[in-house]
């Protein structure tokens, strides 16, 4: 792929080659479940013609003129509907950005090492039920053209490995726990070795025993300190969708809030582009899949509600600077607005200094998956927690859910640790799939956890 | 396609595998996309893949490009020969034997005016009907998908298979506040006059715009959820996953063992459903869906591993789609409600993946209080805890209406015993 003779159809008009490539290796009990490769290559042309979007996209080559022409016939035909046009940022980024990844491993050196942990963990551990290992890795290469004069290079890769142990319970019930170690890059720019992996397994291990024993929490308002790989996920869930400027003018509360309070003032958010630092981040994004320039957002400030991500066209309706944040997962995809890199910033204390000044509450420190609202209201699964008596971590809890209003768990934030973890792992969810990256410190706040 | 697909068989065999499977699609979509209560975005999409799966003694590949170009297939073949040889030894890994068939169901070609009339009608039908109610996604599309399936194993299948899709997500907002988000969808043969009537969009819309104003609970409490069809979902869902591969293949579905045992109330039977709007034909794998009841009248028929699975796990395999309905009940939705001392009408479960025992929390969303039989005040922030194997045992009751969502059929299902907070 590389950048074509470009056609200028409808009043704005950009043009995408992408080639997404992707394998996932499965591994339960020695037994490969699944060793499969994915090559996805398309072109797609978009145009924005007199208030309407038009989009075509095919996987043969089609060129820059036939998709763009296909475009704005699509543009063209919703013309019935009436409608105004709005005049789009003309900015446009030029120049490459990929990430340097060290040599990649072949399917040969990701089955052996499968085969390896496997073996590392049943011979380690007594009583596991089952080993289940994934390694996945995906390599966007995306060149954008535009109307605004952008021509964009952008690379993003991205490797990572689940590994989750199951024992059974004394009910003779599965119980389960898993550990990710992922990053940017190929499987090269991790640290696969050995010694690395058994040092994590058999702290999965322990918590996997505490957990085999755990109670239920009490359900209801509770005390909880956050581990710094769950802030991420507040983050990403809890105030970043409702940020989105897509989600605000599709009713988010955020839309009337700007220049609020909605938080301690304990608390700083920002979408990063893809550094911060001054070292560049997981999900670097320097032009995004509109050819705009890619900048920070900072989405509270101090406690405050300052600013919404946008695409080209929100941005024009908001009255706002373009942003960068509209990004396309496969070929076929349009870009919408994404997160990057969200963050809750660090603070000032220390992790258990927060725990030990909790009477009665609960440290977690796991998640699954999590889920938005226009709300605010947000929900993310929680697989490893701890009680907290008296200061002191008690008895580990079983599976179960940390909700709330953001709104309010966030004002009610009272401690930030000085840690900074970040981590890319799964997709977000908002009509495709996407690789974005969450960090954040340890969180001290109220919120309601599901249980008895 | 399906010469172009032997063709490659053949020259997958050529290559020195024993075994091989080729799938070649084709797909088409027309989509006319909705944002913000205005038509925003036509697309016209145009894409291709093929799929190989190769066995060479005992070891098994897959791979997948969007190419069919000479080059580009020959680079797959000598990829998969360099892969096959880390792959360990299984005999349960085979492709589909014996699977014959032609098939052409569902609309062949777009009428781009309808979709176009369609949107206008629930764009329409919402500012009458529900103006505080704000269309935040919504796409209306065709998909035409052609493929052809082969393996060395005598199975040829072509299918080409048409259908509609609608898909629509928003909330409300008034003085009030703002309501949760919501949604609904589904495949459809044909667009209706009107897209409200269909799929529960209306009913959606109608319960959104008195969901602004909400309350939590008083206290916490023990009672029954009445579970729309979305949150039904949800149940089915995790129960198809726990007679599944993975779930089944790492010993750790909570049904392991349990075909012929009552695992829910004698009152749900729950069945595939291949004659859906939009539904395949075949499975990926190659084989012909069948009619399956996975439980009748309470009782666990089978389970639902893949051949691969089913050859490892030395059980029965049963290609059953991804389709379900549950059999309609014998109370009408009115009289269920009527029955609730205590509990709530729960719209969509926002939670974690349930826990491999079933124990999960949620956070019930478009979801109502039910108080003395009348549906009371919209809920925030209000979990219910239980766990799912213990729910389908406590199904009180299942409705006379079912939601019609092209794959999917379903009713209301009343359930005892969660636990509110």
């Amino acid at each position: 792929m590389s950048f074509e003779n470009f056609t200028r159809a409808g009043e704005y008009n950009e043009f995408r080659q992408h080639e997404l490539r992707k394998r996932r290796l499965v591994m339960i009990d020695g037994n490969l479940m699944a060793n499969d490769s994915t090559h996805l290559v398309g072109q797609s042309a978009r145009v924005y013609q007199k208030g309407y979007w038009g989009f075509a996209s095919a996987s043969e080559p089609a060129g820059a003129d036939k998709l763009g022409n296909t475009a704005l016939a699509n543009a063209r035909a919703m013309q019935l509907f009436g409608g105004s046009s709005l005049s789009l940022p003309t900015v446009g980024h030029q120049g490459e950005h990929g990430t340097a990844c060290q040599p990649n491993w072949s399917s040969k050196e990701l089955i052996d090492w499968l085969k390896t942990v496997n073996e590392l963990a049943r011979s380690r551990y007594d009583k596991l039920a089952s080993v289940k290992l994934v390694a996945m890795d995906e390599y966007h290469d995306k060149h954008i053209q535009n109307s605004a004069g952008a021509r964009v290079y952008n690379n993003i890769s991205r490797a990572l490995t689940y590994m989750m142990l199951t024992v059974k319970d004394r009910d003779d019930k599965p119980v389960e726990l898993m550990q990710i170690i992922s990053g940017k890059g190929s499987f090269g720019d991790l640290d696969l070795s050995l010694s690395a992996v058994e040092k994590q397994l058999d702290e999965l291990h322990r918590h996997l025993m505490d957990k085999r024993e755990a109670v239920h929490a009490q359900g209801g308002l509770q005390t909880v300190v956050l581990a710094p790989d769950l802030a991420g996920i507040l983050a990403h869930e809890a105030m970043g969708h409702p940020c989105e400027a897509d989600l605000v003018l599709g009713g988010a509360v955020t839309g009337d809030m700007r220049g609020q309070r909605i938080a301690s003032d304990l608390v700083t958010m920002v979408d990063f582009a893809h550094s911060y630092n001054g070292e560049e981040l997981l999900m670097p994004v320097y032009a995004d899949d509109e050819g705009t320039p890619a900048r920070d957002v900072t989405l509270i400030k101090d406690g405050i509600l300052t600013d919404f991500m946008h695409n080209r066209e929100t941005s024009s309706r908001f009255g706002d600077q373009v942003t960068g944040n509209a990004r396309a997962y496969a070929p076929d995809d349009e870009p919408l607005i994404r997160m990057r890199n969200t963050a809750i910033l660090p603070g000032t204390s220390k992790l258990e200094e927060m725990i030990a000044g909790v009477e009665d509450g609960y440290y977690l420190m796991k998640t699954g998956n999590g889920q938005a609202d226009t709300t605010t209201e947000f929900m993310f699964g929680v697989n490893l927690g701890y009680e907290i008596k008296n200061g002191k971590l008690g008895r580990a809890i079983k599976d179960t859910t940390l909700s709330g209003s953001a709104i309010k768990m966030l004002q009610s934030v009272d401690a930030v640790s000085s840690d900074m973890c970040w981590e890319s792992a799964g997709y977000c969810g908002k009509k495709q799939p996407m690789v974005v990256s969450m960090g954040g410190p340890a969180l001290r706040a109220k919120a309601q956890l599901g249980g008895e | 396609m399906q010469a172009q697909a032997n063709k490659i068989l053949d020259a997958l065999l050529a290559a020195g595998f024993d075994e091989g499977r080729v799938t070649i699609k084709e797909t088409d979509v027309n989509e006319l996309n909705i944002a913000h209560n205005h038509v925003s975005l036509m697309r016209t999409t145009q894409s291709q893949s093929l799929s190989l799966m190769a066995i060479q003694q005992g070891r098994r590949v897959t791979a997948s490009v969007s190419s069919l170009d000479e080059a580009t297939v020959q680079q797959v073949i000598t990829d998969l020969q360099r892969d096959v040889t880390a792959s360990p030894q299984d005999e349960a890994y085979a492709v589909a034997p014996d699977q014959q068939g032609e098939f052409v169901r569902g609309p062949q070609s777009v009428d781009r005016e309808t979709i176009a009339a369609s949107a206008k009608g629930l764009l329409d039908a919402r500012s009458k009907k529900y103006p505080t109610f704000g269309i935040e996604e919504c796409a209306v599309k065709h998909t035409l998908e052609t493929t052809t399936l082969v393996t060395s194993r005598d199975t040829g299948l072509t299918s080409s298979l048409g259908s509609y899709g609608v898909m629509i997500m928003g909330s409300s907002k008034d003085h009030h506040g703002s309501s949760s988000f919501t949604y609904t969808g589904g495949e459809l043969e044909a667009l209706p006059a009107q897209l409200a009537d269909v799929l529960d969009i209306d009913a959606m819309m109608a319960n959104s715009v008195q969901e602004t104003h909400t309350e939590m609970i008083a206290s916490k409490f023990t009672g029954d959820v009445i579970l729309t069809p979305m949150a039904v979902m949800d149940l089915i869902g995790w129960l198809t996953g726990q007679v599944s591969d993975l779930a089944l293949l790492s010993q750790a579905s909570v049904y392991q063992n349990a075909v012929g045992d009552m695992i829910a109330a004698p009152a749900l039977t729950l069945s595939n459903n291949p004659q859906g709007a939009g539904q395949a034909p075949f499975d990926g794998e190659g084989f012909l869906v069948r009619p399956v009841t996975l439980i009748d009248a309470g009782r666990l028929s089978c389970q639902l591993p893949s051949y691969y699975g089913s050859r490892k796990l030395q059980i029965p395999h049963v290609p059953a789609g991804d389709a379900w309905r549950i059999a309609a009940g014998d109370v009408s939705r009115a009289d269920m409600q009527a029955s609730v001392k205590h509990g709530a009408l729960v719209g969509r479960l926002s939670m974690g993946s349930p826990a491999p025992n079933g124990d999960f929390s949620g956070v019930i969303k478009n979801s109502f209080l039910l108080e003395n039989g009348q549906r009371t005040k919209a809920l925030t922030e209000t979990m219910i805890t239980g766990n799912v194997a213990q729910m389908l045992k406590d199904i009180l009751a299942i409705s006379q209406e079912v939601s019609d969502f092209g794959g999917y059929q379903l009713p209301w299902l009343q359930v005892s015993g969660l636990r509110f907070s």
